[in-house]
């Protein structure tokens, strides 16, 4: 689905933010992209998109350069970025504009989604609040048919029903081999809807791996005491005590969470396919 | 280039900005009635002489400060979408070709606002006839649509807008005074240049002028009448044939090398 080898890019005036950048997304896969602030996670989705163009190296979409912004690409990929702009124009009117453009886009799979998510569809775009607007863009990728849908931060805005009812919406639509890829900071929001992450740290992905492979590796409880740093591959001080993260040897071990998995990757200087080691022993999907 | 896609585009961007339109039109019809009214009331009436002659005396200056005024204005926000954050993404994304998007937005605001303006004031003073006749007694002069000099007019308008739409591209924020400043310098440096070699051809046989010097004068005379009417021609030719093409493509170049770069 996408192909990155070698991607270098910097913004004018400013060091490089990648160098070297490999990254591989398939078919029918819920990606979530995490990173600190300003690690990328954005400026990468916009270079898949083709907003951005590579410095260095390549980057292909379905076997396409998105640089070249070809409609047949396009019409293949669907983005709603974190910053949010919708016209004057009621659901419908929008529906009929812009999703002509769209091969494969479903109407009635946007008025389920609408009506799902609480979107009052007959009321005009613009002056849906911010939440309510992110929910329309949202139901409209989904509706859109795209084979990759991106989304920049898609919790933000969205109130505690409407994130659970996103996760819902987004598990069914990637049943059909659609390909999700999903940069957020609140990875709790997108925990258990999340298939695989990568980790974007120092200008190059750290970690990109199936997410019950790699969370599956470690166990992790809580301590009231401060444990032997020697006995434990990462210790972070949460509210109430330690949280400790060891290796997983039974079953019955509550895993590691995506929060902690991440502060541990980013805190072990962005060795995390060394911490995972060989990615052989994770189930095919 | 698909008629589809290019139809498409059309009506969304004509669906999703013409109330962006209703309200100046609305103030412009204000305005013009106002500047009708406060004139004098004779020049309107049919004594004014032919249609013709009247569109050219009593409409043609407010028409031509509303085509250009209204449109290269137009013209410089017309790719207000590339340069705002929240907009640019889902306008480069949209499937269509990029050419596609480009010569839909030239379209609106070169054809589009030209034959729109010249409808538009045919029915302003259609409108401004009856009033007339209501308030005074007497039909005044309609706007001639027809007249060979509101459609020179409309072209010149055409060929101007080339340098607004490369500026829409080109400048990142405040379009229009970017544009008018840049063409307001290209024009002082030619006419810095033209004095230059005025200066240079003519500056030594201002001052004295010798029986030899204004011999040689009358001599080249001629020479220079010929070359002056063919640099004329040239002007012409770069102005009617080039500078829009020349233009339109410089701002499309730009436009397909244009990056998201938050907003810029």
């Amino acid at each position: 689905m996408v192909a990155i080898r070698g991607l270098g890019f910097a913004y004018r005036r400013k060091p490089p933010l990648f160098t070297g950048l490999d990254l591989d997304l398939s078919d029918g896969v819920i990606y979530g992209l995490l990173g600190k602030n300003g690690a990328g996670k954005t400026t990468l989705l916009k270079l898949i998109c083709g907003l951005l163009f590579p410095r260095a190296g390549a980057c292909t979409v379905l076997d396409e350069n998105p640089r070249r912004r070809s409609p047949e690409l396009l019409k293949q990929i669907y983005y709603v970025p974190e910053e949010l702009y919708l016209p004057r124009l009621d659901a419908a009117s929008y529906a009929d504009l812009y999703g002509r453009f769209y091969p494969l886009f479903d109407p009635d799979e946007l008025k389920r989604c609408l009506r799902e998510l609480e979107v009052d569809d007959r009321e005009r775009l613009a002056t849906l609040s911010y939440g309510q607007k992110r929910k329309f863009l949202l139901a409209f990728a989904l509706a859109s048919g795209c084979r990759l849908v991106i989304l920049d931060e898609p919790t933000n805005g969205l109130d505690i029903p409407s994130k659970s009812q996103l996760r819902r919406l987004i598990a069914s639509a990637s049943r059909d081999k659609r390909t999700f890829l999903i940069s957020t900071h609140q990875v709790r929001d997108m925990e258990g809807l999340l298939e695989s992450i990568i980790i974007v740290d120092g200008g190059r992905v750290i970690l990109s791996r199936d997410l019950r492979g790699a969370a599956g590796r470690f166990a992790m409880r809580l301590s009231a005491q401060e444990p032997d740093p020697a006995r434990a591959l990462y210790v972070e001080k949460v509210v109430g005590g330690y949280a400790v993260v060891t290796e997983r040897r039974d079953a019955d071990e509550p895993a590691i969470d995506l929060e902690t998995l991440f502060n541990m990757t980013i805190a072990r200087g962005g060795r995390g396919e060394e911490l995972l080691g060989s990615p052989a022993g994770e189930e095919k999907r | 280039m698909s008629g589809s896609g290019i139809l498409g585009l059309l009506r969304k961007d004509i669906e999703e900005g013409y109330r962006t339109f209703l309200a100046p039109i609305g103030a412009v019809t204000g305005v013009l009635f106002v500047v009708y009214c406060l004139r004098d009331l004779s020049g309107f009436r049919d004594d004014a002489g032919t249609v013709s002659a009247a569109t050219a005396t009593v409409h043609m200056t407010p028409f031509v400060l509303l085509l250009f005024g209204g449109g290269l204005f137009l013209s410089s926000r017309s790719f207000v979408e590339i340069h705002t954050k929240a907009r640019n993404a889902e306008w480069f994304m949209l499937p269509t070709q990029l050419f596609e998007k480009f010569l839909v937005r030239v379209l609106l605001a070169t054809v589009g606002w030209a034959v729109g303006t010249i409808a538009y004031y045919f029915l302003f003073s259609l409108l401004a006839s009856l009033l007339a006749k209501v308030i005074v007694g007497e039909f005044m002069v309609l706007f001639d649509p027809l007249t060979g000099k509101v459609w020179l007019a409309a072209a010149d308008y055409v060929v101007v807008q080339s340098l607004f739409v490369f500026g829409a591209i080109f400048f990142k924020r405040n379009h229009f005074m970017k544009s008018v400043l840049a063409v307001s310098g290209a024009f002082l440096l030619l006419w810095i240049l033209a004095t230059v070699v005025e200066a240079i051809a003519f500056g030594q046989s201002a001052g004295t002028v010798t029986i030899g010097g204004w011999n040689t004068f009358i001599a080249v005379r001629g020479k220079m009448e010929s070359a002056a009417h063919t640099l004329f021609i040239v002007v012409q030719v770069v102005y009617w044939a080039l500078l829009g093409p020349v233009m339109w493509t410089a701002g499309y170049r730009r436009l397909a090398r244009t990056e998201v770069i938050d907003g810029a």
